[in-house]
């Protein structure tokens, strides 16, 4: 089997704050193959964010970030700041949401574009001009300032700014989020587009679980900073397992379902603090088929079929810790 | 819900005069006629630019009308300055997103008794917040009426935002957006208040959102709105299911949670509301015509140059589109 492009073993990250030690992300095993889009879901501060953060070590320094992040092989956690720059941008690229905050006010998008692959010392793309023409905006927009351009032009130039230094991995962030649902399917599917063609990776990040069905080749969905559910993104999509994932699968309606006609659902409670988790599962709380046991046992993933790589961190699928 | 239209909007429009020389004026809201009856749920739904925003503010008030009228509880929009006091109290409006509607430095009790003092209403001020609070899902209340906006998630902001809205015992809520900065989790479950408090409360509620799956939670009827125009309204099962405007199947199709669509992702955005085509303001970006079945319909010259108005589908479902038209006249005639 060759060398994935990412494999991250138990990531745990935490903050220190006024309040003591923050843990954001608790324990954390992912792997990205070449050419694949992990999806990865969860509801705000569920850590996926601080996830995508510390991949590319963009944390603040008194972050404690412990286990490791192999990237083609070696670990992120362990380099030099300058082998860390290298590998920002030229090997891996980040798309953050909200483009209007991203993008610099007073400087035309092509001189940004630029800026990206002479930072980082390096442009293989040939050039402003052709990286405009691929995210479907046009080589004269290069001109242009971020004011000039539609939140989803804004969106393109951003996707046009990560192909810069021809990356093997774009992670992501809610790259669709802030857009109208007409503009999120085109950009979708550029991106989808962009990632076939150039045989790229990709870490998507979202809360919307229904993107997921049209980018995703596997799926992982957090909870309190940790992965809960993670499987082939068709077959899990289809049949949720964890009862998180149920819950919050059974939040987004489906239009034509009578089920959820004028019988909008939710989920009880509120996602727990990270400096307050609950004892045992985190999700025991909230969970409609909790036992006793929940309240202690803390789980771990665990494979609830060989044959579809399904792993789940619940107790009714045998996810105790041994 | 009873017959009786609580808002009738008759061809409002909102016109923003050209920001310099030379520019054009922007017809932000270009003649919509809508209505929404006492206890009915009524989503606006439309991509941003589209007006509804505009449409939304015009209608409370907030927005001077170019033309039109608007009549609220069977009175003609308010102007003198009593008669625009009682408007305020009775058609309230929620925002999207709810940490910035509530004033950090007040406790969820001064949030939600301030419309009570404006309006001088409360004779017992403490047991109607503590009602309105209970009534909009945070209970006990007494845990919540000391607590300032950042000790509560974000759920529970909304809750407070509406019970703001509600101590009033508004005849119209206006929701712009109500959930969308909310997670999924908790979305339902503010969804689920919206709907009990019409049904309750007698209550209009005027949903705009961008949003069709909250539109088939709990809409009793949309209005699909693009470029200042409404292209299709109609009751909610009947639209979804059998969507007749182009602009709303393309939508539709786009919207993930609608299954066995084909998608019909339209190329570019929506024109300037400084520059609406002439003819259909869709025709540009119309699937219909690019495919080349408005050239099999022969209504081609129709869409450039004859702007379609609301015609009325026998199931009640109102369309501006030659092309559904055609389908009427065809149907009628056997054809």
């Amino acid at each position: 089997m060759t060398t994935p492009v990412l494999q991250v073993n138990e990531l745990q990250v935490s903050y220190h704050a006024h309040s003591g030690v923050v843990p954001a992300v608790r324990g954390v095993d992912l792997e990205i193959a070449h050419g694949e889009t992990l999806g990865l879901a969860g509801e705000s501060g569920c850590g996926k964010s601080t996830l995508a953060l510390a991949l590319l070590r963009l944390l603040p320094p008194t972050t404690k970030v412990t286990g490791s992040i192999l990237f083609a092989g070696k670990d992120i956690l362990t380099m030099r700041p300058g082998e860390v720059r290298a590998i920002r941008w030229a090997q891996a690229s980040i798309i953050f949401q909200g483009a209007q905050h991203v993008l610099n006010p007073v400087r035309t998008i092509g001189r940004q574009i630029d800026e990206a692959s002479e930072t980082h010392g390096m442009n293989r793309s040939g050039g402003v001009a052709e990286l405009l023409e691929i995210v479907g905006l046009g080589a004269r927009r290069a001109k242009d300032y971020p004011h000039e351009l539609s939140g989803g032009q804004k969106q393109r130039a951003l996707i046009a700014m990560a192909l810069a230094c021809d990356p093997m991995l774009i992670i992501a962030d809610e790259p669709t989020t802030a857009l109208d649902v007409m503009i999120q399917a085109q950009i979708l599917q550029m991106l989808e587009e962009i990632k076939r063609e150039r045989g790229l990776s990709m870490l998507f990040i979202t809360h919307d679980l229904s993107v997921l069905s049209q980018i995703a080749d596997r799926v992982a969905i957090m909870y309190a900073g940790r992965v809960i559910e993670v499987g082939a993104g068709r077959d899990l999509l289809r049949e949720f397992k964890h009862p998180y994932s149920i819950a919050l699968a059974a939040s987004f309606p489906v239009i034509g379902d009578t089920a959820s006609r004028r019988n909008p659902r939710g989920l009880v409670g509120d996602p727990p603090s990270p400096n307050d988790l609950p004892s045992g599962c985190a999700f025991h709380p909230r969970c409609s088929v909790a036992i006793e046991k929940c309240r202690s046992t803390d789980v771990v993933l665990k494979s609830v079929s060989k044959s579809m790589d399904r792993r789940v961190a619940c107790l009714h699928f045998g996810g105790q810790s041994d | 819900m009873t017959d009786e239209p609580l808002l009738v909007c008759d061809d409002v429009r909102v016109v923003y005069p050209p920001r310099n020389r030379g520019a054009k004026a922007a017809h932000a809201v270009d003649g919509i006629d809508l209505d929404v009856r006492k206890g009915e749920i009524v989503a606006l739904v439309g991509e941003s630019g589209c007006g509804k925003t505009t449409l939304a503010r015009a209608i409370l008030g907030l927005q001077a009308m170019s033309s039109g009228s608007i009549v609220f509880d069977a009175k003609p929009f308010p102007t003198g300055t009593a008669d625009k006091k009682l408007f305020r109290r009775q058609a309230q409006i929620i925002f999207q997103d709810p940490t910035a509607s509530l004033n950090p430095r007040h406790t969820v009790y001064e949030i939600v008794a301030e419309g009570l003092r404006i309006h001088g209403l409360a004779v017992d001020e403490h047991d109607v917040v503590v009602r309105a609070l209970e009534r909009c899902g945070l209970h006990p209340a007494d845990q919540y009426l000391m607590k300032f906006p950042h000790e509560l998630s974000g759920g529970q902001r909304q809750r407070v935002v509406i019970a703001g809205a509600m101590v009033l015992e508004p005849k119209l809520l206006v929701a712009d957006e109500p959930v969308s900065s909310l997670d999924a989790s908790v979305r339902g479950e503010i969804l689920a208040l919206l709907q009990t408090l019409a049904r309750e409360q007698a209550m209009a509620v005027l949903v705009v959102t961008h949003d069709l799956g909250l539109a088939w939670n709990i809409a009793d009827r949309i209005a699909v709105m693009y470029l200042g125009r409404i292209v299709e309204m109609g009751a909610t099962e009947e639209l979804l299911a059998r969507p007749k405007h182009p602009y709303t199947r393309a939508l539709l199709s786009v919207v993930r949670e609608h299954r066995g669509m084909a998608k019909q992702i339209l190329v570019g955005e929506m024109p300037d509301p400084t520059a609406i085509p002439p003819g259909c303001r869709f025709r540009q970006r119309c699937p219909l015509v690019q495919s080349g079945e408005a050239e099999n319909l022969g209504i081609v010259p129709r869409c450039t140059s004859e702007d379609p108005v609301l015609l009325n589908h026998n199931d009640g479902v109102l369309v501006a589109c030659h092309a559904a038209e055609s389908s009427i006249t065809s149907a009628k005639f056997g054809g």
